[in-house]
């Protein structure tokens, strides 16, 4: 009796040394960019898109740093990051603008179009954007990008994702996805730890709609604040947002704009980040 | 001589083939003949045909770590359908289907995402009471196989391989084709990205389909 009175305390005790979280925390360095002329078309919604990001983000608990138009640069976010260096909270990079992807020696390759030009030179590719990461020894990386080709960013990690590449519609049956899913755990290496989001699979087209404001992928991921908590625990995780978003935009954007089809995309790593506490 | 009562009652647990090897090793003396007593009659593994499929719970609980990353708790329950082939010894087939919770957030506020799993496995089992003076009816064994995992949010399916040592305890019941077994085991998930290793109870129904009369006395 004695002996199951002091498990009892002991346990109890170790329960209320674990401090609850109470909210997302974390540092975001948030990027918009319109102005693309002469390089490419001008975008008209993506500095709306980063200013809602950054309210949101703010209001949760994030530490953010907004930098939009000609200081979005390759140059500005790995000085960002700098400062962020040996962080042990998550370190969030949101990215609303052109994305694009270019013939290299080995396949194809894959970019954000930071400020500056469409050249490799200014462009960031995924090689480079985790090795900022990796540089400034951030280890709870999470980048979220609302931009064309965004799903080259992400990393399957010894999963097959049952999205086609080019998303039309349809969902790949799981039965097919057995010897991939083999083949994937053979060839298995790890090539990275920050958790993408992406708009678009790595062939898809993101788009904006002055009808609902932003970008369609980032209207919904600032919606999954209020209705993506589906587990019910308080808060919006990193997984949860995704489902939200790619639910979403599927059922609203993809069935009344069947030629311009898309859907977000997620890494395969085991790890999900608390992003939002959830908005009642 | 008790102790020899006890090595007839154990013997009495055994078939005629089992026995042929008992009896290489240890001659019962003559006065070893015994009848079986009811409690001994219900000891439901030892007189059916060598085979019993067993339909059971699983609720674990997980610790998983990625390398670079602080470990987390994850719960774990599902459902189990396992043969076991052999009497005294012989190998477990089994298949599960459950589901991993997402851990809670942790310090660096990440969880471990939650999957579903369907797994198959086989390895071999053995009956205690071949290797001491434990009655029957507890079982250790590892099985081993391959699983698959399956992130629903995301439409994303992965392969890992598995293990899992159990230590299995049978109870009769009044019904001679129906047992209950209850184990404690270790299953160990080798994902490719992080290791889950977790402590399991299972509790299930075993059915007997092959039952045949018992014995009521064994002579030398």
């Amino acid at each position: 009796m004695k002996k199951i009175f002091t498990s009892i305390l002991l346990g109890t005790l170790l329960v209320l040394s674990c401090k609850p979280i109470t909210g997302p925390k974390g540092h975001a360095i948030v990027f918009g960019i319109e102005t693309y002329i002469p390089y490419a078309s001008n975008l008209s919604l993506t500095i709306d898109d980063a200013d809602s990001v950054a309210s949101l983000l703010a209001m949760q608990g994030w530490t953010v740093q907004l930098i939009t138009e000609t200081n979005a640069t390759k140059i500005n976010l790995d000085a960002a990051l700098k400062t962020l260096a040996n962080s042990d909270l998550p370190v969030l990079f949101y990215y609303s603008g052109h994305g694009d992807y270019r013939e290299a020696g080995e396949g194809l390759k894959y970019y954000i179009a930071t400020y500056g030009a469409l050249t490799s030179e200014f462009l960031t590719n995924p090689d480079e954007l985790n090795a900022m990461f990796a540089n400034n020894n951030i280890k709870h990386g999470i980048a979220i990008l609302d931009s064309c080709n965004s799903g080259g960013f992400v990393s399957t990690d010894g999963t097959v994702s049952g999205v086609p590449a080019d998303f039309s519609g349809t969902f790949t049956p799981v039965a097919s996805l057995v010897n991939p899913a083999i083949d994937a755990y053979i060839n298995y290496a790890q090539s990275n730890n920050v958790i993408v989001l992406s708009a678009a699979g790595a062939q898809e087209l993101s788009w904006e709609s002055a009808s609902f404001g932003h970008g369609i992928f980032t209207y919904y991921l600032l919606k999954s604040a209020q209705y993506g908590d589906y587990d019910g625990d308080g808060f919006v995780s990193t997984v949860e947002a995704y489902a939200y978003a790619s639910k979403a935009l599927n059922a609203n954007w993809n069935q009344s704009n069947s030629g311009s089809s898309y859907l977000p995309r997620f890494s395969g790593e085991p790890r999900d980040y608390l992003l939002f506490k959830t908005i009642k | 001589m008790k102790k020899n009562m006890q090595l007839a009652a154990l013997l009495i647990l055994i078939d005629a083939g089992s026995i042929a090897f008992a009896q290489e090793s240890a001659p019962i003396p003559q006065e070893a003949k015994v009848t079986l007593s009811p409690s001994v009659r219900q000891v439901p593994l030892e007189y059916n045909a060598g085979l019993t499929v067993s339909i059971y719970s699983m609720t674990a609980l997980f610790l998983t770590k990625e390398a670079d990353y602080a470990g987390n708790l994850q719960a774990f329950s599902g459902l189990s359908a396992k043969s076991a082939i052999g009497r005294s010894f012989g190998i477990y087939l089994e298949s599960t289907w459950g589901k991993m919770l997402p851990s809670t957030f942790g310090s660096s506020y990440f969880r471990y995402r939650g999957f579903e799993l369907l797994s198959f496995s086989a390895g071999p089992f053995i009956d205690l009471s071949l290797l001491s003076n434990i009655p029957g009816n507890l079982q250790i064994g590892i099985t081993g196989g391959a699983a698959f995992g399956y992130y629903r949010e995301s439409n994303a399916l992965f392969y890992f391989p598995i293990l899992e040592p159990s230590c299995t305890m049978y109870r009769s019941s009044s019904r001679s084709w129906i047992a209950f077994s209850g184990s404690l085991s270790a299953p160990i998930y080798l994902k490719p990205q992080a290791l889950s290793i977790g402590l399991g109870f299972q509790f299930g129904i075993v059915f007997l389909p092959l039952t045949k009369e018992s014995k009521s006395t064994v002579s030398p």
